[in-house]
């Protein structure tokens, strides 16, 4: 088959070269995503034989960990502002959601050491880290703003030392880490929206990249083309 | 010829796998212990309770009448079991006086100079303020004793009412935000200045504040009533209501709290001040964010920890290291050759390369 039998799909109306156009960018950003994003990548059948540690298991706990964390989110959410100090209810569910923000960071904290020391980011994959790093620090803001509105003395005491360090970094102008309702909006609205956003995009590179190979073995990390032409589409047995 | 394709395939061996399947496995397992931990842990919700101090309900904030209820600890660890009364009282003249911390903070909560970090003559609080300017401006005679017994206590009181007048009346700005040193007038400041000697040699005890006779003005009447309303609740009241609207920004309540020396006591005791780790501690022993260790370790650093300018240091540590290194670490030499120095890959590879590298 060869490339240019690609150029026109029948099912996504989508092919190779599709020039970008401000007044219909529609067609643009569809070759986009269906070139970068297949089906068959985002829900794969098969994973490289080297994908067997235990240690690979840490990206789909951490984001099973920020499903857990969302969902007693949620349902805190729905209680109010101050239900977690008014209801046993609530405590148990604010005790799931802190145990659930431990339990992130802490795999989080493995997945980066892991991906770290396996140089995760060869083979063009320097922006999958660069959006984990990200995550990681919309994290850090997200869980701040979170211990900044248990409208206990805690999140008073952190506030009142956090705000020196907003403060001096010219950030505190702005962003009154005293200020609950802020704390309030910012957690559950922005922080934990652009979160979600930057976890998307993450694992949308981490499935459009593939798995890194190990030390060695890039060479048997192919272009698709190449696969094609060879009759061999991708995704097939080795 | 079409453009080189975004997608590579691995051509080496393969394994069946289901990202579903393990992501729901997953979430099963997260949420099991999630809620064990809860079950068999709950979470920190410590209140005020702390070595020494008076026991506080789970979940309490603090508050002006925990204060005043409150003993104090000096540097030799000596407990003074009524110790909350004079720390409170001396606060309120602080506040009044210009000497407390909140009114020489500088921007965003007033005109105090000199007060704001800098390294060198860099001062991003400098720099934030000349663009926005006050964003929380603070009049703390005002706004944390003045108009406080004004609403509670001067309309049922013609001696509280009289005497927030004839102070008021005797200059001192009133406005939010100004310096310091514009918050008295040369008679308010001799009348502060007569009670503070005064306070030495009376005493503050049981709600009452004696004190010898002496020219006062009306600070005495003032800060007596300050206390009552203290010991009352009502003072804590006001600060987290607002006379418009519901209030949600308790800011000033905070600020006005942290200056008197029982709020850094309730948390030295609970273990959570900067050098017992605490911007990485929950309270007791619960784990806290703990990945904050990077923002912590710089304040650890004697020459960071003791500098004037030590948040705006470590800020820009944090900045450079945490998050532009950590960013751009794939494209840093050096750092990026760590993995290959220690070879830990090696190690979590060794089955792979095994059964497929007979070379190495």
């Amino acid at each position: 088959m060869s490339s240019h039998a690609r150029a026109h799909d029948p099912v996504t109306d989508t092919g190779d070269e599709v020039a970008f156009s401000w007044t219909e960018p529609s067609p643009w950003v569809r070759s986009r995503l269906v070139r970068n994003f297949p089906l068959r990548r985002l829900l794969p059948d098969e994973e490289p034989s080297y994908v067997s540690s235990l240690l690979y298991v840490m990206g789909v706990l951490t984001l099973a960990a920020l499903i857990v964390v969302i969902l007693s989110g949620v349902v805190l959410a729905l209680g109010g502002v101050q239900w977690w100090q008014t209801s046993s209810v609530g405590g148990f569910m604010n005790s799931v959601h802190f145990w659930g923000v431990q339990l992130f960071f802490l795999f989080m904290a493995v997945h980066a050491l892991f991906n770290f020391f396996i140089m995760a980011w060869r083979g063009g994959r320097g922006f999958t880290w660069v959006t984990g790093v990200l995550a990681f620090l919309l994290a850090i803001v997200t869980a701040f703003t979170g211990f900044l509105m248990m409208t206990n003395w805690d999140s008073q005491y952190i506030a009142q030392q956090a705000k020196d360090a907003m403060i001096s970094m010219g950030i505190g102008f702005i962003w009154n880490v005293m200020d609950v309702g802020q704390q309030f909006t910012l957690h559950v609205v922005v922080t934990a929206g652009i979160l979600g956003f930057i976890v998307l995009v993450h694992l949308g590179q981490v499935r459009r990249r593939g798995v890194v190979p190990p030390p060695g073995e890039e060479h048997l990390e192919v272009d698709v083309t190449t696969l094609h032409e060879a009759g061999q589409v991708g995704g097939t047995h080795a | 010829m079409s453009k080189k394709h975004p997608i590579r395939e691995w051509t080496g061996p393969q394994r069946k796998y289901d990202l579903l399947f393990e992501g729901t496995v997953a979430v099963v397992i997260i949420a099991v212990i999630a809620v064990a931990a809860s079950i068999l842990f709950g979470s920190a919700n410590g209140g005020l309770t702390y070595p020494d101090g008076p026991p506080s309900k789970a979940g309490s904030a603090f508050t002006a009448k925990y204060w005043a209820n409150s003993p104090t600890i000096d540097d030799q660890g000596k407990v003074d079991p009524k110790g909350g009364q004079p720390d409170f009282v001396a606060t309120v003249v602080a506040e009044l006086d210009g000497s407390s911390g909140t009114a020489g903070y500088g921007p965003p909560f007033n005109k105090t100079s000199g007060a704001s970090q800098s390294i060198g003559k860099v001062s991003l609080t400098g720099i934030a303020n000349s663009i926005f300017g006050l964003t929380q401006p603070v009049n703390s005679a005002n706004d944390f004793v003045l108009a406080p017994l004004s609403q509670i206590v001067a309309p049922y009181d013609p001696k509280v009412a009289a005497a927030v007048q004839q102070y008021e009346s005797a200059g001192g700005s009133l406005q939010p935000g100004v310096a310091a040193d514009q918050l008295v007038s040369d008679q308010q400041a001799t009348w502060l200045k007569n009670y503070t000697d005064a306070l030495a040699k009376g005493s503050v005890e049981n709600g009452v504040i004696t004190v010898p006779d002496g020219d006062y003005g009306p600070v005495a009447t003032i800060v007596q009533a300050e206390l009552n309303i203290a010991l009352s609740g009502a003072l804590d009241n006001y600060f987290t209501s607002g006379p418009n609207q519901l209030n949600t920004n308790p800011f000033k309540a905070t600020m006005f709290y942290s200056d008197g020396s029982v709020w850094s006591q309730v948390a030295a005791g609970q273990g959570l001040t900067g050098d017992q780790w605490g911007v990485m501690n929950e309270l007791w022993n619960y784990p806290g964010q703990f990945w904050l260790i990077l923002y912590a370790i710089p304040y650890h650093i004697p020459a960071i920890g003791s500098s004037a300018a030590a948040d705006l240091w470590v800020g820009t540590l944090v900045v450079i290291i945490g998050m532009l290194v950590q960013l751009l670490l794939p494209w840093i030499p050096g750092l990026r050759d760590i993995p290959r120095v220690i070879p830990f890959y090696r190690v979590i590879f060794r089955k792979y390369y095994a059964e497929n590298r007979k070379s190495t």
